[in-house]
């Protein structure tokens, strides 16, 4: 795309690191005062299976003493293992599966280019609910605000978060894609568009949106 | 007599190379040996006569010559030459041979150049080459005119060579000048035949000649010129792409380099060819750039007489050159500049260096007010004051005003890091400066601006530091409180120069001055601790305050003790808090502590153990009170961890400086003699407190010391903290009806209010002790008696240690051993002190533990362990008495014990039979529990060498699974024998044979593979094979895939069908892990179970499919546990995605395909599985079956 046909030559962009999120959990400081901490702290070898059987856990009262290995406050055991709890799908989770969309036109994502906003990610039913069931039909809207107002690029924007969001949510969950209100000068026409099923899936067909649409997707791969 | 003719002739003919050799190495041995009269020299010559024009009897004339014979005849006379001594031939027929091949550089321009030049080059290194001649051998090839460039590559390199040694010969070299004198005729002849040369190697050697000329010949002004054009021509050189030398593009550079270094009257040309090369900005690449600054640099470095080469350019070189960095963008050339204009402070003096520093301060320092400029002019700045004191000392004074003027009107955050990054790396080059070399004249010069450093803290750092330790600070005043503890840092740690008579150098700035640094970098962290907000721009913050803190303790001894009291009153006003929070910042100011005065060794090793013991004493001091003072558990803990990083620091910078590590101590009061020399242990040893000052208060200075012998006191004062702890942490246990031998119990300090801290507590002390322990030698252990403490834990008064016994008495010992009273000694390792004991023995090394087994204690150890191991021991002691059963059963050689074997196979006999029996299902978990605890024994002894003698208790354990009622879940624990353990590490002295792992495989996993997968009714029935599955599983899942390698599809089988019969569960979790390493290893094995692996895996994360999964009728209920526990299910679904996301990765499509619907239907469900961590593995999984087309 040749630079005079940019909407927006020179739109505000946000450093990665600024961006809401909890893919990186912070990890503890690591200083020249801590290198034995972790040694020090490491849990003895012969506190979980299979010195320490399953059973032992089920029939005892000092199970917590002898599961339970604290590492004082952020560092604690526990947190560096993977949380394997259970915890619904929720905007903060929506929100770090579209903000890596690129832009169509800048090299950068859409999170920093706060097209789209933690804020601006509504579900119902809400997540403090707790997880819902896979009969729950569950609606999840996402507002745009595109960097201008005459942002042609809207639809296509739209189109990249509504087909992500299919692609990564299950089947109960129903997506709607629109613009916030007066962050675009034909919000409506956007809206309409991006709402109709039909013109949705067409758009799909035409190979040359299809190719932008990859190339925008491209760097959501998961880690 | 040889015949020189046939030689040649076979030369001309001969193509191989090694024969060519072989021919020219018998010709030259026979010039050697060939008798005087005969002429050898002549006949040799003669001999390529046939070859040579104007003796051609056979030839026509009009015919064309046969130009490679006769230029191979011509090798094979230069080739002979390689092989002549150089004192063979005599002046004459030297003479003769460079008149003969003189003559062929003049007339064979065809064949004969190539010979003539590598034959002359050896002539002239012969004895008798007389230095006249080189004259007529340049003028010969000089001859040659435009022929030369007509000659081929190696020709013309082997003419370079040629006339390369020549003029590099001294006494031609002299020759040269006295026949051409200053003229120099013969270099403008060879100007002109080398003019065009173009080829990289030639061009190495002809700079080369060029450089020597330069250097060593004394040519008129004309002549230089004219040889400064011959190089500049080619500069910048590169090499052209398609280049088949082995040159780089750099060695071309440095050789050409090389000439404009050359000699000092290039200066006038060079410096301003090379500086206007500089100046036609955007027309030259970066690599360009660097190259001409790297030349300009070595100009600088290599000429002589500055003033007249290098003074006239100095005002020019800086004019140009400030703007690479002021307005430069790459980094490359940046640096590359500063190099040149450091190199060119080095090379003034007196009024020059003065004019020159003059106009880089008064050019940098408006610089620094703009922000956009900052960082270049300090750049320029210091790149010059860092060239040597005297340049140091002229800009210094202005540049630290400019600065803190700066500092009061700053532009924005960004500048005032900027300024103060000045500032510290000033600060940085004074100290790097101060311990160079310098003149009186310098020393006094360099002390004279010393002021301008002393008020630098409270005129640039106070305040800066101290935003660092507001509590309302924002990121900004962080970013800049950062900047200045580096500053603050590097400030503490200047030193004097010592003038005159001092020899000494001490501190730049006032003690007092010193210790405000320390308590202001202190707070910092005293404040930074206390918060929870912890993200990467404070702790960076917090990073460098402990460096600075570090640093200047380094440097300043003294502040390192009111740092240590502060830390007592923090200590002391949170006794009473029951929170993490306190705990926390104990912990973390101990450790600050312990890395910023004890992770180095200072200069003054008394000064590295007065630390050390003021720290470990007033943490253990604390400890104590804490502990009477009911302070909570979590207390105890943080102080017991500043106690290990303490000495682990500490250890470790003895260990730097490589003490001797096994020097035996004096065992015999080794207690009262460390108390003796360290008087403030007393207490801590429970000793009477005479009162006198502790040793590091000392004010005599003591007597020097050796890092051995700082070391192994490290180890005793350290052994004294452990025994303190260990004797506070136990008590004797009251007297108990019926029993009359002593035991010792947890102390009163132990109340059960805070089990969790007080088991971690337990285990910290116990993992210092190991720690201690393990870091002595064996001798050491040995002298000390550490299997004593074993036995009394430290309380010498209250438990008598057995004599070393018979083996006859050990055995009737042992007889008499019941499991109604159990041992004597059961209290040890099986109730809760054992976390305790285990320690010292974990760091143990096997001769040590061998005496336990010499007083028959360990014996009955073992046999009563499996015992306790019943339901009055719980999850906390119970894996503690197996770890010390294994250790016990890995560091002596148990298996050549024949009676304890039997007993223990006695044991294991009875522990099955009555499970098996048992009447209901905590009786049979009871005796479970002792068969896994023998399984623990088996652990260590299998590792050893020879373990695998034990073949009973190992052939008993293989045939466990085959019970119906118990088997699955004495299978599960065979996990046990095989899994990796800290203790059996080699770092802690366990004995564990290289090949330990493929035997127990054969030994054990190999015979019950067999029956697992046996398709015979006879090997027993479907449940008990199942158990064995889940045998075979849980001990491969240890196993390196190479062990297994061979078994591969077996064991895949087994893992497939113990999942397919179970579903998800924690049986299923060690198949799922092998499917996994199997697809990862060797995917190709499992290709055509595709089906098989899907199914097996949908029902792991996806809740349909499992509920349609039903457990075959033979299963018993209760076989798998009712209720999976939610980590078990989580790490199931875990592991099944991964592997089903994997399949189209690794399979061929056509394996896959078939199952495209039915897989993107449930991961498009598993997406929202109410785990996140498995959404994400649910995406990932169905991005790739999406991609299957």
């Amino acid at each position: 795309m040749a630079a005079a046909a940019l909407d927006n030559a020179n739109p505000t962009i946000l450093s990665a690191s600024q961006l809401p999120t909890r893919q990186k959990r912070s990890a503890p400081r690591n200083g020249p005062d801590c290198r034995y901490s972790d040694l020090i702290f490491a849990k003895p070898s012969y506190m979980s299976r299979p010195f320490l059987q399953d059973d032992d856990i089920r029939y005892q009262d000092d199970t917590a003493a002898a599961v339970a290995w604290s590492r004082f406050g952020a560092g604690s055991g526990a947190a560096a293992e993977v949380d394997l709890s259970a915890e619904p799908i929720d905007e903060q989770e929506i929100y770090d599966l579209i903000s890596s969309i690129t832009d169509p036109e800048h090299p950068v994502s859409l999170g920093q280019l706060s097209v789209v906003n933690l804020p601006d990610i509504h579900i119902t039913p809400s997540p403090a609910l707790g997880v819902p069931s896979p009969n729950t039909i569950v609606q999840v809207t996402v507002e745009l605000t595109p960097t201008v107002t005459h942002c042609s690029l809207a639809t296509v924007l739209g189109l990249g978060v509504r087909v992500r969001l299919e692609q990564v949510l299950p089947p109960n969950y129903r997506v709607e894609v629109i613009c916030k209100e007066n962050s675009h000068s034909q919000d409506d026409q956007v809206n309409k568009q991006l709402s109709d099923k039909e013109r949705v899936a067409a758009a799909l067909e035409n190979d040359s949106l299809r190719s932008v649409l990859d190339k925008m997707l491209e760097s959501c791969l998961e880690n | 007599m040889a015949d020189f003719r046939q030689l040649a002739l076979d030369f001309v003919l001969e193509e191989d190379e090694a024969k060519l050799t072989e021919l020219a190495q018998r010709a030259a041995k026979e010039l050697e040996t060939g008798p005087a009269n005969s002429n050898p020299v002549a006949r040799w010559v003669e001999a390529v006569q046939p070859w040579m024009p104007g003796n051609n009897e056979t030839e026509d004339a009009q015919e064309t010559p046969d130009w490679t014979s006769r230029a191979k005849a011509l090798e094979f006379l230069s080739h002979t030459l390689d092989f002549v001594k150089p004192d063979l031939l005599k002046l004459s027929q030297v003479k003769l041979l460079i008149a003969f091949f003189g003559a062929m550089l003049d007339i064979d321009h065809k064949a004969g150049i190539l010979a003539s030049a590598s034959a002359l080059s050896r002539i002239i290194a012969m004895k008798a080459f007389q230095s006249q001649s080189g004259y007529d051998i340049i003028g010969k090839v000089c001859g040659m005119k435009e022929d030369f460039q007509r000659q081929t590559i190696k020709t013309r390199l082997a003419v370079y060579e040629l006339l390369r040694t020549l003029i590099s010969t001294p006494e031609v070299a002299s020759n040269l000048q006295q026949r051409d004198g200053p003229s120099s005729a013969f270099m403008t002849n060879l100007l002109e035949l080398c003019r065009n040369e173009r080829d990289p190697d030639c061009l190495i050697v002809w700079f080369d000649i060029l450089r020597i000329f330069l250097q060593q010949y004394e040519p008129t002004q004309e002549v230089l010129e004219a040889v400064f054009a011959a190089f500049k021509a080619y500069y910048p050189i590169t090499l052209p792409r398609l280049s088949q030398s082995g040159l780089t593009p750099e060695d071309l550079k440095s050789q050409l380099r090389k000439c404009f270094s050359s000699t000092y009257r290039l200066a006038s040309l060079a410096l301003p060819f090379l500086i206007g090369k500089l100046d036609q900005g955007d027309g030259v690449t970066v690599n360009v750039k660097v190259d001409v600054l790297k030349t300009i640099k070595e100009c600088l470095e290599e000429y002589t007489h500055p003033e007249e080469s290098i003074i006239p350019y100095v005002s020019r070189t800086w004019g140009s050159l400030k703007y690479e960095v002021r307005n430069g963008e790459i980094e490359d050339a940046i640096w590359a500049t500063l190099e040149v204009l450091k190199t060119l402070a080095t090379k003034l003096k007196g009024d020059d260096l003065r004019n020159y520093t003059l106009d880089v301060t008064r050019d940098c320092v408006n610089d620094l007010s703009n922000p956009m400029y900052t960082t270049p002019a300090g750049r320029l700045i210091v790149s010059v004051l860092s060239a040597n004191p005297s340049a140091f000392v002229l800009m210094v004074a202005p540049t630290i005003t400019h600065l803190k003027d700066n500092l009061r009107h700053r532009k924005s955050v960004t500048h005032s890091q900027d300024l103060l990054k000045i500032l510290n790396v000033i600060l940085e080059t004074r100290l790097l400066l101060s311990q160079t070399q310098m003149t009186d004249e310098q020393k006094s010069d360099f002390v004279s601006i010393d002021g301008i450093f002393k008020n630098l803290y409270h005129d640039v750092y106070k305040s800066p530091v101290a935003l660092g330790s507001n509590e309302n600070a924002n990121v900004d005043d962080i970013k800049i409180a950062t900047e200045a503890v580096q500053g603050a840092g590097a400030l503490v740690s200047q030193g004097t120069v010592p003038l005159g008579f001092e020899k000494e150098s001490g501190l730049l700035l006032p003690e007092a001055t010193c210790s405000e640094v320390c308590q202001a970098l202190f707070a910092i962290a005293l404040n930074g601790f206390g918060g929870h907000s912890s993200n990467s721009t404070s702790d960076d913050l917090l990073n460098e305050t402990a460096k600075a803190l570090h640093r200047s303790v380094q440097a300043y001894a003294p502040g390192f003790r009111p740092l240590v009291d502060q830390f007592v009153s923090v200590a002391q006003s949170s006794r009473n808090d029951q929170s993490d929070e306190a705990a926390e910042k104990i912990q973390k100011i101990g450790s600050l502590l312990a890395y910023i005065g004890c992770s180095e060794l200072p200069k003054s090793l008394i000064a590295g153990r007065n630390n050390f013991l003021a720290l470990i004493h007033v943490i253990t001091t604390e400890l104590i009170a804490a502990m009477n003072a009911k302070a909570s558990p979590k207390i105890w803990c943080a102080l017991v961890v500043g106690i290990q990083t303490v000495s682990r620091y500490f250890n470790d910078a003895c260990l730097k400086h490589n003490p001797e590590k096994d020097q035996a101590f004096d065992g015999s009061m080794w207690l009262y003699r460390v108390t003796y020399k360290y008087p403030e242990l007393r207490v801590i040893a429970e000793e009477e407190d005479d009162g006198s000052a502790p040793s590091y208060n000392s004010a005599t200075p003591p007597k020097g010391t050796t890092v051995t012998e700082l070391r192994n006191d490290f180890l005793l004062v350290a052994l004294v903290v452990v025994r303190s702890l260990y004797r506070r942490a136990t008590a004797a246990v009251g007297l108990i009806s019926g029993t009359k031998t002593p035991a010792l119990q947890l102390s009163r300090d132990f109340d059960g209010s805070d089990k969790t801290s007080e088991y971690q507590y337990l285990h910290l002390v116990s993992d210092f002790a190991g720690f201690v322990v393990r870091e002595m030698g064996e001798a050491q252990q040995a002298s000390l008696k550490i299997d004593h403490y074993f036995l009394n834990l430290f309380q010498e008064e209250l438990i008598p240690v057995p004599a070393s016994a018979t083996e006859e008495q050990r055995k009737a010992q042992l007889e008499n051993y019941t499991d109604e009273q159990g041992s004597s000694w059961g209290w040890l390792t099986e109730k809760t002190v054992n976390t305790l004991s285990f320690g010292l023995l974990e760091a143990m090394r096997p001769s040590i533990v061998a005496k336990l087994f010499d007083s028959g204690v360990a014996q009955e150890l073992l046999i009563s362990g499996p015992l306790s191991a019943s339901l009055t021991q719980n999850s906390v002691t119970r894996p503690v008495t197996r770890s010390i059963l294994t250790i016990l059963a890995n560091k002596y050689k148990v298996e050549s014990l024949g009676y304890l074997m039997s007993k223990l196979e006695g044991r294991l006999e009875a522990s099955l039979k009555n499970a098996q029996n048992a009447s209901d299902s905590d009786d049979a978990s009871r005796y479970l529990e002792q068969v896994s605890s023998i399984y623990a024994i088996v652990s260590g002894l299998i590792r050893r060498p020879g373990g695998t003698q034990a073949r009973a208790l190992i052939q008993r354990l293989r045939d466990v699974p085959g019970n119906e009622t118990t088997g699955h879940l004495l299978a599960r624990r065979l996990e046990m024998i095989v899994a990796p353990q800290k203790f059996l590490a080699k770092e802690n002295f366990a004995v564990v044979k290289p090949l330990w792992t493929q035997k127990i495989y054969f030994e054990l996993v190999k015979p019950m593979l067999d029956i697992a997968t046996s398709q015979d009714a006879e090997a027993g029935s479907q449940l008990v094979k199942t158990n064995y599955r889940i045998g075979v599983l849980s001990m491969v899942k240890h196993m390196p895939f190479s062990i297994w390698e061979d078994d591969c599809v077996e064991i895949l089988r087994v893992s497939m069908a113990l999942s397919q019969s179970l579903g998800p569960g924690p049986d299923t979790l060690p198949a799922l892990e092998i499917l996994k390493k199997i697809l990862a290893e060797s995917p190709d094995k499992a290709q055509e179970y595709a089906k098989s692996l899907i199914n097996i895996a949908l029902p792991c994360f996806s809740l349909k499919a499992a509920a349609q999964l039903t457990r075959p009728d033979w299963l018993p209920s209760g076989y798998v546990p009712a209720k999976m526990r939610p980590e078990v299910e989580a790490e199931c679904g875990k592991l099944a995605l991964e592997v089903v996301g994997a399949l189209p990765r690794l399979f061929e499509s056509k394996h896959v395909v078939p199952f495209v619907p039915q897989v993107r239907r449930e991961l498009s469900l598993a997406c929202g599985h109410p785990v996140r961590d498995l959404r994400r593995l649910a995406r990932m999984a169905r991005a790739a079956w999406t991609e299957i087309k």
